[in-house]
């Protein structure tokens, strides 16, 4: 840590410089590579008072420094610099700050950082004259880049240049002064006078030069004119600038020159046109150290010193003095507590120390210390104790009284309400008065064994409050009746005090109160929570709070923690003081009365546990936590991001980003009070680890944020620097519109298909079903076109039975009737030829009859009959014998033509029918010819053929009877026409065998039926 | 009285019938002048042959349907008296043969004495007797078709399609078409099946 190795430093300075005048005036803090630099070899040293940064050439890169942390600029964080050895560092007329490495190119800084500026093309390394107007202007610097000088060679170290206007320049070089403008190619030697000039500076404009026998002179260019100038310290009293070891730094851009002699170091003012005053701002200064550069910081009083070789030098007065008592403190304790200023300006201690700076050591009745409590009861009298008495004392004549023999533990608390004085101890509480102590309350000696009493004050009319280890206590004056008006648990209240209706309360442990009729608010406390110690509180005359701690002393505007108290503000800023501001230990002392001590000289003096810390509340040099934020750099996981202007993109996914800030630290980290808040959450603080303003975000989600960073300028309500920084983490590409477009669009499609698909399946499935149904409707047709069929032969039938049968029956019976009851009416002829005709009809009905029986049995095909093997030839003859009787009537010839073993598989009842009606057809319309039946055999058919030699039928009856209509006409007995019925019969038994007719005929020519059956 | 003697002419497809016939009207009446034809066409043969008297017909030839001829019968012979004996129920044809103004009908189902009545009267030229004892049907739906439409309607029952009995009967096919659509309509059928279903139920014959 930095701190950590300037602090053995200043311990080490410290000590050495205590030896010789017993405190060290100025802090000098020295850097070398051992805490911090890069290199120790110093080319330049630039502060830049816009941002509060000093800028260190170094032949390792360019360093910035805020107060706190080094960072380094080379060629690996900024290539543009060419080389890390930067051989100038320069500020031109314009306030630029410029720099440039041995490659030549030009470098600006800019707020933070170093930015590219101007190419060199590696001529700096060799040829520096390129450069002589580097400090001058653009104007000049471009002119001298192209057109180097060749009379006087340019030196980074060594070449002065002072500005008569933007085109023009004066420079200094190896002890000639030269001129320099837009009109002159080269510098024109300029020989004004025969004085050696040493070194030349200018102060408001003035040239001055300080001649190698040390007498100082300001120069008019113009004239040649001439001023030895005074030189004078601080009081005005004559300074002597020696010849040898001393030196004078000055380069262009400063505002005034610095005066190095015998380790102290002085800065240079102008007074008056001859006088020129030299104000002490260093001592203790290293005298071996061949000190090249210098800046100097007006806030902080700060002295900034380059060495060729030996780093940086920080040097700046002590805010705070350390005042340690003469006495032997290796036999004594330098704890120091309640204090009683001395009519000489020294203090004497409880202890019994003298401290201060007067010589005299009168002790004026004091000498001999006294308890931690000290009442001041007016301007001259005051009261303390001893072990056993407690006295009253008189500042004038440095008498003491004994009030009363008391013995008192360690302190006692007075107070007067009403104009009567109160006292209290760890025995109670009691009233004051001419005889001594009357005690109007003992507290319980067990439950207030701890009691430790420090301070009383009075709050109300007949109320005090005691400060005490078990709590705030209120005590009624009038009632004696103790309330407790603040309990914190092992916390001791230690101190009050009043600000009009406000009054502090310090406790030891937890933090410090505000009280306002009778409301108690706890205070914010600094960053690092020193306050939660607090011992003291004492009011300088620019209305300034003064706290002194546990560690260090706080300084705070007391309206800001008023308005803190009254509006419940969340961050008071308190401006530390502590190691770096010259003190040795920084816990102070408390418990005791009075804690601080405001002496005649305005200073405030504040025990600590090693001496008194003196310090000026007016004049302490403080410096104030100024300046504007910047980022310096962005970690992604651990690795570096390019910074760019506008909002920063981060890519989605990365755990940890680490945002680091720039700020100028010269307030000390303990005066940093910097928060952050991302979007519009609370504000957190930002953690100060080495020097480094670091805000570390982790797991952020995506989208767009806002970040701020806000910091403390001092004292003030709402004084704030803030910085905005507005960043987006990349959205992961399933979380963009468009990814989900797709995915809509996706999802869709796959709906789109499915649809398509089922809507494909519903119409394969309809076509499917339509066909279904068409083939069922087709069916249902047919079966419909059948059952009408059948319907319609049914109700032939009927008709047939009705008209063909019973009708002709009915008259058979007449006509038998007529017959047997004839009387010889009717011929013997015509009762022979009825005989016949009813004889015929008889014949004719019964055949009729077979065949509806016939139909009756095999029309429609839900036979439940099995085939089997029989002959066709004895089939064939069977059937001859029955229809033997008609055929010999009508004297036709029956032929059996079908081979005698011809064997066939078929069904043997409606084959037999089928040849039946064949031949019984055949017959009808046949007389005195023949009918054949005659078969043959094409493979697994059988070709069965019935010929006969009768009358044949018409196209028209043939058409009519191979019509896939199935018609019964009536009987048409007279013409022997039939009814058709046996070619129905025929038809329905085809088809039942899986047969086929066809039927061949010619009028009067007899007729061929053939029938394809299947034999197996 | 008899101031003509009756010459009858039978037309009747089945012999037996007609012979049944011939031998009551012989044995009943005593008629013996009788001549039989089993056609429509030997129908008119004969009476272009001989003058009859009387004319004792059947509606169903195998050659047609009696309702064809009577108009020419009717013109060709006005004083010829006709019977027309059917198997038909009365209500039916009775109807559409009053058309023509024939009042003499016969169910060839009537009861024998009725036969014998209604033939008696019929020869003596009598006033017809009506078959009182035969209850006719009042809501038969053949009994509102005309007789065109009968014609029609036998052509159907006999399976013919309209293209045939357009040319049997020598009509338009469209007339052929609306006379179906008419004995649909008045019988109350939705189809073919249905009206063959109603015939068979009111035993029309064909």
């Amino acid at each position: 840590m930095v701190s950590q190795n300037y602090l053995r430093l200043i311990i080490c300075l410290g000590v050495l410089l205590f030896t010789k005048t017993a405190f060290a005036q100025f802090q000098i803090q020295h850097y070398t590579t051992e805490n911090g630099l890069p290199s120790n070899g110093i080319k330049g040293l630039q502060f830049d008072d816009s941002t509060g940064f000093l800028w260190i050439a170094t032949e390792a890169g360019l360093v910035r420094y805020n107060g706190m942390r080094f960072k380094t600029f080379d060629v690996k964080t900024n290539p543009e610099l060419g080389s890390n050895r930067i051989v100038v560092l320069t500020k031109n007329a314009a306030g630029k700050i410029l720099m440039c490495g041995q490659e030549g190119n030009l470098s600006l800084v800019k707020n933070n950082t170093a930015a590219f500026y101007f190419r060199g093309s590696q001529l700096a390394k060799y040829n520096f004259n390129h450069y002589g107007a580097v400090a001058a202007s653009d104007t000049l610097f471009r002119q001298c880049f192209k057109n180097p000088w060749t009379r006087i060679p340019y030196s980074t170290q060594e070449t002065k240049t002072i500005m008569l206007s933007d085109t023009a320049c004066v420079l200094f070089n190896k002890k000639e002064l030269y001129y320099y403008s837009i009109s002159t190619i080269q510098p024109q030697l300029v020989k004004p006078t025969a004085h050696n000039i040493k070194s030349l500076f200018q102060i408001e404009k003035q040239l001055y030069y300080l001649d190698s026998l040390n007498q100082l002179f300001a120069f008019d260019l113009y004239t040649g004119q001439l001023r030895k100038q005074e030189a004078v310290d601080a009081n005005g009293k004559s300074f002597t600038l020696e010849h040898e070891s001393s030196k004078l730094l000055w380069q262009s851009g400063m505002e005034s020159a610095i005066f190095l002699q015998q380790g102290k170091a002085w800065i240079i003012g102008k007074t008056n046109e001859r006088q020129l005053q030299f104000r002490l701002i260093a001592s203790g200064l290293p005298e071996n150290v061949f000190y090249n550069f210098a800046q100097y910081k007006r806030e902080g009083n700060c002295l900034f010193l380059g060495s060729a070789s030996q780093g940086i030098f920080v040097v700046y007065s002590n805010r705070l003095n350390i005042k340690q008592p003469a006495a032997d403190l290796t036999t004594q304790s330098n704890s120091l507590y309640s204090q009683i200023e001395l009519p000489n300006g020294n203090v004497v201690t409880s202890e019994g120390l003298i401290i201060g700076d007067a010589a005299e050591e009168y002790d004026y009745g004091l000498g001999n210390g006294f308890f931690k409590s000290v009442y001041n009861l007016n301007d001259t009298v005051l009261i303390f104790g001893t072990k056993d008495s407690i006295f009253s004392y008189n500042k004038n004549t440095y008498r003491r009284q004994l009030i009363t023999t008391k013995h008192v533990v360690s302190n006692f608390a007075m107070d007067s309400v009403d104009s009567h004085l109160y006292y209290a101890d760890q025995d109670g509480i009691a009233a004051v008065n001419s005889k001594g102590l009357n005690f109007l309350r003992y507290f319980d000696k067990k439950t207030s064994a701890g009691l430790l009493i420090v301070s009383m004050i009075q709050v109300a009319p007949h109320k005090l409050a005691l400060a005490t280890c078990e709590g705030l206590l209120g005590f009624d004056t009038e009632t004696k009746i103790i309330d407790t008006l603040l309990k914190l648990p092992a916390i001791c209240f230690r101190s009050f005090f009043r600000e009009g209706k406000y009054l502090f309360i310090g406790s030891y442990g937890g933090g410090f109160y505000i009280m306002k009729n009778g409301i108690i608010k706890a205070m914010p406390l600094d960053v690092n929570q020193y306050l939660k110690y607090t011992h003291c509180f004492i009011k300088d005359a620019s209305g300034f709070c003064w706290i002194s701690t546990n560690n260090g002393l706080f300084k705070a505007k007391m309206s800001d923690m008023i308005e803190a108290y009254e509006r419940d503000l969340p961050q008071v800023y308190y401006h530390h003081f502590g190691k770096e501001d010259g003190m040795e230990i920084t816990e102070m002392n408390g418990g005791c009365t009075p804690c601080a001590l405001k002496l005649k000289s305005g200073m405030f003096s504040f025990p600590t546990m090693n001496g008194l810390v003196w310090v000026d509340p007016l004049h302490n040099n403080m410096v104030l936590p100024s300046g504007g934020i910047y980022m310096d750099k962005i970690m992604v996981d651990g690795k570096e991001m390019e910074l760019n202007a506008g909002i920063i993109p981060f890519p989605e996914g990365k755990k940890k980003i680490d945002l680091f800030f720039a700020i100028n630290g010269w307030c000390k980290k303990e005066n940093l009070y910097i928060d952050y808040k991302l979007n519009d959450d609370k504000w957190l603080p930002v953690e100060i680890a080495s020097g480094d303003v670091k805000i570390s975000l982790a797991n952020l989600s995506h989208g767009s944020y806002k970040l701020s960073i806000r910091k403390m300028n001092g004292f003030g309500i709402n004084n704030y620097s803030y910085s905005n920084l507005a960043f987006i983490i990349a959205t992961p590409f399933y979380y963009t519109w468009w990814f989900r477009i797709m995915i809509l669009l996706a999802l869709a499609g796959i709906g789109y298909l499915i649809f398509k698909w089922r809507i494909n399946h519903y119409a394969v499935r309809d076509i499917k079903l339509t066909a279904l149904v068409d083939e069922k409707t087709l069916d249902l047709n047919v079966k419909n076109q059948e059952l009408e069929k059948n319907n319609l032969i049914k109700m032939r039938l009927i008709s047939i039975i009705s008209h063909d049968i019973m009708t002709p029956l009915r008259f058979m019976h007449y006509a038998g009737k007529a017959l047997v009851e004839n009387g010889g009416a009717i011929k013997p002829e015509e009762q022979q030829e009825t005989i016949v005709e009813i004889t015929q009809t008889a014949k004719d009905m019964e055949m009729l009859s077979a065949q509806i029986l016939n139909w009756i049995i095999y029309q429609g095909p839900n036979q439940r009959m099995e085939k089997e093997e029989f002959n066709l030839h004895q089939l064939v003859e069977m059937i001859f014998r029955v229809l033997q009787f008609s055929a010999k009537e009508k004297q036709t010839k029956l032929n059996n033509d079908i081979p005698l073993n011809f064997v066939v598989c078929q069904y043997l009842e409606p084959l037999r029918v089928l040849i039946y009606n064949l031949v019984l057809n055949s017959l009808n319309f046949t007389r005195e010819g023949t009918v054949n039946v005659g078969c043959n055999n094409a493979g697994d058919v059988v070709k069965l053929q019935v010929t006969d030699t009768g009358l044949g039928m018409t196209k028209v009856q043939l058409d009519n009877l191979l019509r896939d209509e199935r018609i019964v006409a009536s009987l048409n007995v007279d013409n022997k026409k039939g009814t058709g019925l046996g070619y129905l019969i025929i038809k329905d038994l085809l088809e039942m065998m899986k047969g086929s007719l066809d039927i061949k005929s010619n009028k009067n020519e007899g007729t061929v039926v053939m029938v394809k059956l299947p034999i197996m | 009285m008899h101031f003509i003697k009756p010459r009858i002419l039978l037309g009747d497809d089945h012999s037996i019938i007609r012979r049944g016939i011939s031998l009551l009207i012989q044995k009943e009446i005593g008629h013996y002048d009788i001549v039989e034809a089993g056609t429509c066409s030997k129908v008119m043969a004969e009476l272009n042959k001989a003058y009859f008297t009387h004319l004792v017909l059947d509606i169903i030839f195998p050659d047609g349907n009696s309702m064809e001829i009577l108009p020419n019968i009717k013109s060709l012979y006005p004083h010829l008296k006709i019977l027309i004996f059917s198997m038909q129920p009365p209500e039916i044809h009775g109807e559409a043969f009053r058309q023509y103004k024939y009042s003499y009908y016969l169910s060839k189902n009537s009861d024998n004495d009725i036969v014998i009545k209604v033939l008696t009267n019929f020869l003596n030229n009598d006033k017809n007797i009506e078959d009182s004892n035969h209850i006719t049907s009042s809501v038969n739906p053949f009994k509102d078709l005309t007789s065109r439409e009968l014609q029609v309607l036998h052509y159907m029952l006999n399976g013919l399609g309209t293209k045939q009995i357009s040319e049997t009967l020598n009509l338009k096919m469209n007339s052929v078409s609306t006379l179906k659509k008419r004995i649909y309509d008045k019988t109350t059928s939705a189809n073919f099946k249905a009206l063959i279903d109603l015939c068979t139920m009111y035993k029309i014959n064909f």
